[in-house]
């Protein structure tokens, strides 16, 4: 029993620490996401967990969640969360060897790692809420393989994308967990259009609708079983998301008590009442809460434990719980200042509130918390 | 980053078990199930059978008595006496003084008062809280003026747990009378029954005694009483503060109290019907049961980095507050679990569930009593005083 990061962990951390710091926070601009993209490819960051086969570092869910806290220290909007998901789904599709489609999955991997191609993936849709089972986009078979329509929202870097996978039935009715397929589908196939725009948090995100896309048998990588595929990269991509937004905490915490440190009133530094000190202390603590949770719940992926799904929902659920509260205080503390859009403060607390609603949130997981335990 | 224990302590934590089911007082643990009350008398036969198999003074290294196990071996220890529903040791003599004894106390000292505390004949109270000083300790006004060869107490303690079973009170006394604060204080060891001493009992909310006045009157004691120096008893009450915080952390019991709660709501709603399909009350277990998950980490990760050696870090200043609040999560979830079989006295209150286990009136007193885990050995509000100077550098 141990929760020491490795020698290796802690060099990861460091360099990511040290560019995190160089590159400051990302302004909300593409051309930003670009070059990020092709620096994270150079630094093997792309491919942390993706099987060396593909060029990747076939890293754990411990150095994913080491890389990602400090990403999310520097409140960095990157295209990782994206990587990370499409890879996941991708390797498992892999898995079935009808769907390794002679090596193109692979070769796709392998340019997602080396950063030559870039990837989104939709799965959810505008009423579906957190359910990934509510798939009413449809898939039909055709003559020449299937015709998929639909629209799937809320799809980070969609428009930004070369690749993207969509999920969509094809057999079934709308919230049935059997016959979901997961396809693969060139940006600019005919019939698909992207409609961008960036969530409150400055994250690029876009509406794919479909109209009679035509697609051709092999860009169905995962055919009627794709519900438990998407749920186990879920499942990993919210220990990425839970680092970062621990990471994201930390910054909040400490840049507030920098902030009260310099602000006098009545004749004293703030920091010096027993008010706003204590308010610190409970942002201290639902830190350290979240950082026990992740710690486990990492580990519990990583060993394959039983209770990985559990202990993983519980984690969801204080995230967005601490990370709503961790932002909120830190608007308080910073009083008409924490309101105003200039400051790094308001933005970090509307990533937090992101990254509650993103892949299910606080009410969500402890409903599942609920059914797990 | 693993979560495993080893080998080594996982045999421990089977051979600990295998104690508790087969060789420990079963009576002690259908008492402690029952929720009755329990006198001196059943925490010396459980003490003693403890002591018998060597595992009672859990914390002490091998010279002084102890067992000698390491930090993880006492939290496997802790966690399976507690699931397996046995008493847990009255902590004055064994937690905090013996510790302070064989660390600052003087040979004669040692061989006077440790054997009595090992094989659990002799029981110690703690005479800190005074009624003018609670979180301010330090204003303590207890006196204790130095006469030829004896001190002559006078003043009062209060809140002294389990006084009206002890023998002996180790006390925080002002030795200078012209001192303020920390210094002149003295750490001094009483015989309960010296003339002049007086017990009173204090009833708590939850109908129990578990608390005491202590009123010392002229009471007389030789100065070979006091241990180490005169006026560093501030020093060496604060001493082993830090070294044991993980024994807050009641983890197993926790778990313990959460199934038996589960067990009990499978058929406590309407017409005896499942109240873990009653969504509120499904949602507050459920974010109990995260509470407890979360000291549970909490605590593992302290354990983790004191077993090497190193000092525990900055997560162990929060698990006092997390740990007490946890408690209180889970109490009050008893209360609402009990509905109105929480009315009922304690002679008349049924089980809950077919099962032996939690009556109504258990649940009630088992949330009145832990409103007590937020006020003692410092208060949630000293806690945080602390963390925010220690921990996070902020000055008042």
């Amino acid at each position: 029993m141990n929760f020491d990061l490795s020698s290796e962990q802690i060099m990861l951390r460091d360099s990511a620490n040290r560019y995190v710091k160089e590159c400051g926070a990302s302004p909300k601009s593409t051309d930003a996401e670009v070059s990020l993209i092709q620096d994270f490819a150079k630094l093997g960051w792309l491919g942390l967990s993706l099987p060396e086969k593909c060029g990747g570092v076939g890293g754990s869910a411990i150095d994913v969640m080491v890389l990602c806290e400090e990403l999310g220290r520097g409140l960095l909007l990157e295209p990782y969360l994206s990587v990370l998901l499409a890879g996941e789904l991708l390797l498992a599709s892999e898995v079935d060897a009808k769907a390794a489609q002679g090596g193109v999955v692979s070769s796709l991997l392998a340019n997602i790692v080396s950063g030559n191609t870039s990837i989104a993936t939709a799965l959810y849709e505008a009423d579906s809420r957190f359910e990934l089972a509510r798939q009413s986009c449809v898939a039909q078979v055709c003559e020449q393989g299937y015709t998929l329509n639909g629209t799937k929202s809320f799809v980070l870097n969609g428009a930004q994308a070369d690749q993207l996978l969509i999920s969509a039935r094809t057999q079934g009715q709308f919230n049935d967990a059997s016959g979901i397929s997961l396809f693969l589908l060139d940006r600019k196939t005919p019939g698909l259009a992207l409609d961008p725009y960036y969530s409150f948090d400055g994250l690029p995100m876009a509406t794919l609708s479909l109209s009679n896309v035509v697609l051709r048998k092999e860009a169905c990588l995962v055919s009627n079983t794709a519900l438990p595929i998407m749920e186990a990269a879920i499942e990993k991509v919210i220990i990425a998301l839970s680092a970062q937004a621990l990471g994201a905490m930390e910054t909040l915490l400490y840049s507030s008590i920098e902030y009260c440190q310099l602000r006098q009133q009545f004749g004293k530094k703030i920091t010096q009442f027993q008010a706003v000190q204590h308010r610190f202390v409970d942002m201290y603590m639902a830190c350290e809460e979240v950082r026990s949770l992740l710690y486990a719940a990492a580990i519990k992926q990583v060993e394959s434990a039983p209770d990985a799904k559990l202990i993983t929902a519980m984690l969801k659920v204080k995230v967005g719980e601490a990370g709503r509260f961790l932002g909120e205080q830190s608007v308080q503390l910073h009083g008409a200042m924490g309101f105003t859009e200039d400051l790094l403060v308001g933005r970090l607390y509307k990533r937090l509130l992101a990254i509650d609603t993103l892949f299910g949130n606080a009410d969500y997981h402890l409903k599942r918390v609920i059914k797990l335990s | 980053m693993d979560l495993n224990f080893s080998a080594e302590d996982e045999l421990f934590r089977l051979q600990v078990r295998d104690y508790f089911k087969n060789d420990y007082p079963k009576d002690i643990i259908a008492k402690v199930s029952a929720g009755k009350s329990m006198v001196k008398a059943d925490y010396q036969r459980s003490e003693q059978a403890l002591a018998k198999k060597g595992w009672l003074a859990v914390n002490w290294p091998k010279e002084h008595g102890g067992p000698g196990w390491s930090v993880v071996q006492r939290y496997i220890f802790d966690e399976e006496l507690e699931i397996a529903g046995a008493l847990n040791v009255i902590p004055m003599g064994l937690l905090y003084f013996g510790p302070v004894l064989y660390t600052f106390g003087s040979e004669a000292q040692r061989e006077r008062w440790l054997p009595g505390i090992l094989n659990s004949t002799t029981f110690w109270a703690q005479g800190y809280s005074e009624p003018g000083a609670g979180s301010d300790l330090a204003s303590l006004t207890c006196r204790a003026d130095r006469q030829g060869d004896e001190y002559c107490i006078n003043g009062s303690k209060i809140w002294t747990s389990y006084a009206h079973f002890a023998d002996w009170i180790f006390c925080l006394v002002r030795t200078d009378p012209a001192s303020t604060r920390h210094d002149g204080i003295s750490f001094i060891c009483v015989d309960i029954r010296s003339p002049g001493v007086e017990v009173i009992p204090i009833r708590s909310i939850d109908g129990e005694h578990h608390l005491n006045r202590v009123e010392f009157n002229n009471v007389r004691v030789p100065i070979e009483n006091r241990i180490g120096d005169e006026g560093k008893g501030w020093h060496y009450a604060q001493y082993l503060l830090g070294h044991e915080r993980t024994s807050y952390a009641h983890v197993g019991a926790r778990k313990a109290e959460l199934a038996l709660i589960k067990n009990a709501a499978r058929t406590a709603g309407v017409g005896g019907s499942s109240l873990l399909k009653d969504p509120l009350f499904a949602s507050k277990l459920a974010r109990t049961e995260i509470a407890v998950k979360t000291l549970e980490y909490t605590t593992l990760r302290i354990l983790s980095a004191t077993q090497v050696g190193a000092a525990p870090g900055n997560e162990s200043s929060i698990l006092k507050i997390l740990a007490t609040e946890c408690a209180q999560a889970v109490s009050t979830l008893m209360l609402e679990l009990a509905g109105a079989d929480g009315l009922t006295e304690k002679a008349v209150s049924l089980p809950l569930s077919e099962r032996q286990g939690l009556s109504g009136a258990m649940c009630t007193e088992k949330y009145l009593f832990d409103r007590a885990q937020t006020i003692y050995g410092g208060t949630t509000e000293i806690q945080k005083n602390v963390i925010a100077k220690q921990v996070l550098g902020l000055r008042s």
